[in-house]
């Protein structure tokens, strides 16, 4: 069969809009990484979970290949389709399906965005404690299906602990109902967490239930600046056996200086610091301030930190996040090599200033930026391409560091990739820090779920 | 040298604005408040004057409870003491009530050379209240002042710059005078952590509605109550927003970048000649 005749029994035997037109193959068969040239066959739009099954049980009959795309904000180039897939878009999948007032769950569509949800969780006043800054576009399947982190993950967790149900397609073509919203359910494998995290491997995440939580109480940031990394960690530690952290971010000055120049605002501690910490905590009542301020001030007093200032109200609060939350977007007129790692946190300071000496070594006319959640031993290693300097140049040199790189993530028993999954961008990686034996066993576990392996080819291993 | 400022609370600019089933008013239930914008400018603006000429900064502050949060903060942030004139009442009240009775406090205070605050309060926008203190306190009044130039205790002159379309100039004015703070005009520093703690200790002297004499204010005893207002707000409107507008995807969205931007620019096309019927 011709491409052709595919397009044309699709658009025959399946009762959902499909596009070929070029603009839409080029914007549905792409995430946010753009290394790679879309080329998929074409892009179809499911409304509901039956629409789902019917596409999964055409691909299996006419060796259609399927990627999943959600938001398209993912940044492992899990969701490009370049070698004529057929892109299954959750883009009209957009509802919430019931809510629970006991439950406090939520059952959606998976195409709902991050931020419709915790929008719809703050009407009901309740709280969706999952965030990070492309939480507007990527969608809760997207999340899902990365296990997606994000700034609160020091006090709420990744995604995976705020799912409590999916309903899936399976490659094979089987709708699952996977573990029905119970908090308790101990019946063998748990086959949900499986497609937790599987990146459109093993099958089509079509609805969710969704846990919700109280909202936290009032809270205040602390920017402090750092003279070394060493006392990061130390840092971390006053503050958690005292308070409840939200947060507890990290930014070299390296970073934060891109961000001064696109706000035009200074930021308003010491500003030749190499290190800037990020310490969101709870602060309901003047007792936990003063708390806050006798760690800090022991903390000043005994050098570990440097300069610091607090926020006194929610505008304050917003314009200190700001200098965090503005770091990727303001980067992004650069073309940028990303490298998102994790270790133990308390092995952060030794790791950060091994992936440094290499950074300065490797690239010591390169900007290169750190920044990330380092509260769970994540970071993000940014590397940006001089305006004049050519890309394919660039690119090559930046995968040839990385060797370097990810001998030491494994060499600390850490992870090539934190929180944004590996897709095709990590593949190469993968072996730094999972064993030929897990390996095996994840092919082997695809095969179950996905026999003609039509689910999302060629990503992860 | 003393330097008195004024200051308020307002909502916080990104709450979201309900008006009550009175209509008069507000729903403050799940609002959080902040110190007037403006009125920050004028804190800092105080705070670096007296580091520059000396002196003492005296915050002065009327309404709710609530209003002690923001005290604080214009304390932790480097002033030395404040009044809070405190009644709920301020909430309803108008802009001639609060000028007076402020006025009447800030009178008490002896040997104040300056006294700075926000050129306009950010919600019901009278823009009022600098202009009646300094009528009220009998001093001459600097508007919109970019920056405070220079401060002579001795012989009691306060020299301002003002900006004015295509230029600046400069201004001098006897003391006590009272300057009135734009937006933009100085960066507010964020006190540090100790700074708060020791703000705690600063004197805060708290007036209540009973220590103020009314009669010789020659206000009435119920002005700080909606009724006794001489200027009332009658009706709060939010205006009805017939939802025609579609927006697309366009340059300036983050999460949009090349090849979507001609995806936009397609939709856009579609929707001037299908919908709009404009093409
Ligand atoms: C500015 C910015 C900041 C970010 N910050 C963070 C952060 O702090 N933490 C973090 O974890 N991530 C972050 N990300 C990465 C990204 O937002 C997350 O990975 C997000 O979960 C992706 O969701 P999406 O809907 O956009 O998925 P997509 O990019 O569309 O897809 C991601 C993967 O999920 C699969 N998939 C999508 N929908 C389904 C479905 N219904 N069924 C099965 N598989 C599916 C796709 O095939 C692909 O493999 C950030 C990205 C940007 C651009």
């Amino acid at each position: 069969m011709t491409t052709s005749d595919v397009i044309s029994k699709l658009k025959s035997e399946i009762n959902c809009n499909i596009s070929t037109e070029k603009s839409d193959l080029e914007t549905y068969g792409t995430d946010w990484t753009r290394e790679f040239n879309p080329d998929p066959l074409a892009v179809i739009f499911p409304k509901t979970i039956e629409d789902v099954k019917n596409i999964v049980s055409f691909a299996n009959k006419n060796k259609v290949s399927l990627t999943p795309s959600g938001g398209r904000t993912g940044l492992s180039a899990g969701a490009v389709a370049k070698n004529g897939e057929l892109v299954v878009s959750f883009e009209k999948m957009n509802k919430v399906l019931s809510f629970n007032k006991a439950d406090r769950t939520l059952e959606v569509q998976a195409g709902i965005t991050t931020k419709e949800i915790q929008d719809y969780a703050k009407e009901k006043g309740l709280f969706y404690p999952v965030d990070f800054s492309s939480a507007g576009s990527s969608q809760i399947g997207g999340n899902i299906a990365t296990n997606a982190g994000g700034i609160r993950v020091i006090r709420y967790g990744l995604t995976r602990q705020w799912i409590k149900g999916l309903k899936v397609v399976t490659g094979k073509g089987d709708i699952l109902e996977l573990n029905k919203g119970l908090t308790k359910n101990a019946t063998g494998y748990d086959l949900m967490n499986l497609f937790i995290g599987s990146e459109g491997t093993l099958g089509l995440i079509a609805e969710a239930t969704i846990q919700l939580t109280t909202q936290p109480k009032d809270s205040s940031v602390i920017l402090i600046g750092l003279k070394n990394i060493e006392n990061s960690i130390k840092v971390l530690e006053l503050f958690r056996e005292k308070l409840t952290l939200n947060a507890f971010e990290f930014f070299s000055h390296s970073a934060v200086k891109h961000v001064v120049k696109k706000l035009e605002r200074n930021i308003p501690v010491c500003d030749t610091l190499p290190y800037y910490l990020l310490v969101d905590i709870e602060t309901p009542s003047d007792n936990e301030i003063e708390i806050a301020s006798e760690i800090y001030t022991n903390a000043f007093e005994t050098g570990l930190i440097e300069d610091g200032v607090i926020s006194q109200n929610p505008s304050q609060y917003r314009e200190l996040w700001s200098f965090r939350e503005n770091i990727t977007e303001a980067i992004s007129v650069f073309l940028t090599y990303k490298n998102d790692i994790s270790v133990r946190t308390s092995q952060i300071p030794d790791f950060i200033n091994d992936i440094s000496a290499i950074l300065n070594n490797e690239y010591p006319d390169f900007d290169t930026i750190l920044f990330g959640h380092i509260g769970d031993g994540n970071i993000h290693v940014s590397i940006l391409k001089p305006h004049d300097f050519d890309k394919e140049k660039f690119l090559n040199l930046c995968r040839g560091v990385n060797t370097k790189i990810f001998e030491t993530v494994a060499k600390y028993d850490g992870s090539i990739s934190a929180e944004h999954g590996v897709g095709l961008i990590k593949k190469p990686y993968l072996t730094y820090t999972r064993s030929e034996a897990e390996i095996e066993l994840m092919k082997g576990i695809k095969k179950v779920f996905d026999p003609n392996g039509i689910m999302n080819p060629g990503k992860i291993f | 040298m003393k330097i008195v400022v004024f200051i308020t609370q307002t909502q916080d600019t990104e709450a979201k604005i309900k008006v009550s089933a009175s209509g008069d008013t507000i729903d403050t239930e799940d609002i959080k408040w902040i110190m007037n914008p403006y009125d920050e400018f004028a804190v800092e603006e105080a705070i670096q004057t007296k580091e520059k000429f000396g002196g003492e900064v005296i915050i002065v502050s009327a309404g709710p409870t609530r209003v002690a949060e923001s005290i604080r903060q214009a304390l932790a942030m480097g002033a030395d003491s404040a009044v809070h004139i405190e009644d709920e009442g301020f909430a309803n009240t108008d802009s001639y009530t609060i000028s007076k009775i402020v006025a009447s406090e800030i009178k008490k205070i002896e040997g104040v050379d300056l006294i700075f605050t926000g050129m306009k309060i950010i919600d019901e926008e009278s823009v009022q209240v600098g202009v009646q203190l300094a009528e009220e306190l009998g001093v001459p009044h600097l508007s919109l002042v970019s920056k405070v130039m220079d401060v002579n205790p001795d012989q009691k002159i306060v020299k301002c710059q003002k900006e004015i379309d295509g230029g600046s100039v400069v201004v001098e004015a006897p003391m006590p005078a009272l300057i009135t703070c734009p937006d933009a005009m100085n960066e507010p520093r964020y006190a540090s952590l100790p700074n708060i703690m020791k703000a705690k200790k600063k004197p805060m002297t708290t007036i209540t509605a009973g220590d103020i004499d009314f009669d010789s204010l020659g206000i009435s005893s119920d002005a700080l109550s909606k009724n006794g207002a001489k200027v009332k707000t009658v009706n709060l409107v939010v205006p009805e927003v017939e939802r025609k507008l579609k927006i697309i995807k366009g340059d300036d969205d983050p999460m949009v970048k090349g090849d979507e931007i001609a995806a936009s620019a397609k939709e856009l096309v579609k929707l001037l000649k299908e919908d709009a019927k404009v093409l």
